[in-house]
């Protein structure tokens, strides 16, 4: 790993998060394009991100929804509110 | 105050999202659905302080996270939670690990990374401790910005930066390790 993959990997997270200054952010693009190594990493970074979230996505049971339901009734009238 | 009809049909569609944050948080079920309901009716009682046309979500998520430190946290048996050892400052991708993903000669497959890095994502997650998880959460999961998340934590840039770092390292190298445990990491590009 030469000393320019070890610095753009160490911008990595920042570059995916959309969150570099321009000139770091160009040279991170045009660094991809002629090192496959880092462009792996750039890749699998990403698709670790795309794993995360669609691994955690849950689905609400319908009895929680109905309690919540129930518990701003309750609230509502607590508060004197229609 | 907003009224009841109006309160639910904002937030609705939200509540699947604050739910899978309250799980990760609380890390069991009938804890994050305290935390969720709790979240929402401080939320209701508080919606006249929510400035129309802002964004909801990240309002909701932070009354959430919020609860989860204050409350939460105080009232749960477990052991305090330490900060990561210095390893979560090294990022994984340097290691040998990821040194023979590098040098695979084709692009990795998305279907196979997948592959390597669905096993265990939750116990990873739960498993970093809570100053790191939250961060973590909002970038990886939400999406938000580093600057949503300081507002939504309430703390500098740089820390949130440096938790966010530190805290994505060792989830990555947790996801790399759970893999070659379960013999899911290869290492040559395999033939399809």
């Amino acid at each position: 790993m030469s000393r320019e993959c070890r610095q753009v990997i160490t911008h990595l997270y920042s570059y995916v998060d959309g969150e570099l200054e321009v000139e770091t952010e160009h040279r991170l693009v045009q660094h991809f394009e002629y090192c496959p190594p880092c462009k792996n990493i750039e890749i699998v970074e990403r698709r670790v991100r795309y794993t995360i979230r669609h691994h955690l996505k849950e689905e609400v049971p319908e009895v929680f929804m109905e309690r919540l339901r129930g518990r701003l009734d309750q609230e509502t009238r607590r508060l004197g509110l229609r | 105050m907003a009224d009841r009809a109006t309160f639910e049909e904002d937030v609705t569609g939200l509540v699947p999202q604050l739910y899978g944050m309250a799980l990760r948080l609380a890390r069991n079920r009938p804890d994050a659905e305290d935390l969720v309901q709790e979240t929402l009716l401080k939320a209701y009682r508080g919606y006249h302080t929510f400035r129309a046309g802002t964004n909801l979500r990240a309002w909701l998520l932070r009354i959430l996270t919020n609860t989860f430190i204050n409350e939460h946290r105080r009232r749960s048996r477990r052991p305090k939670e330490t900060e990561l050892d210095s390893s979560g400052e090294v990022t994984p991708y340097r290691s040998n690990a990821y040194e023979r993903i590098r040098s695979w000669s084709r692009a990795p497959e998305d279907q196979l990374i997948e592959q390597i890095f669905e096993s265990d994502i939750v116990e990873a997650i739960e498993n970093l401790p809570v100053i790191y998880r939250i961060p973590v959460l909002l970038a990886d999961v939400e999406g938000f910005s580093y600057k949503e998340i300081a507002k939504t934590l309430d703390l500098p840039m740089g820390t949130v930066m440096s938790r966010l770092h530190r805290g994505r390292n060792a989830l990555r190298k947790a996801l790399w390790e759970y893999a070659s445990k379960r013999g899911l990491t290869p290492t040559e590009v395999p033939h399809v």
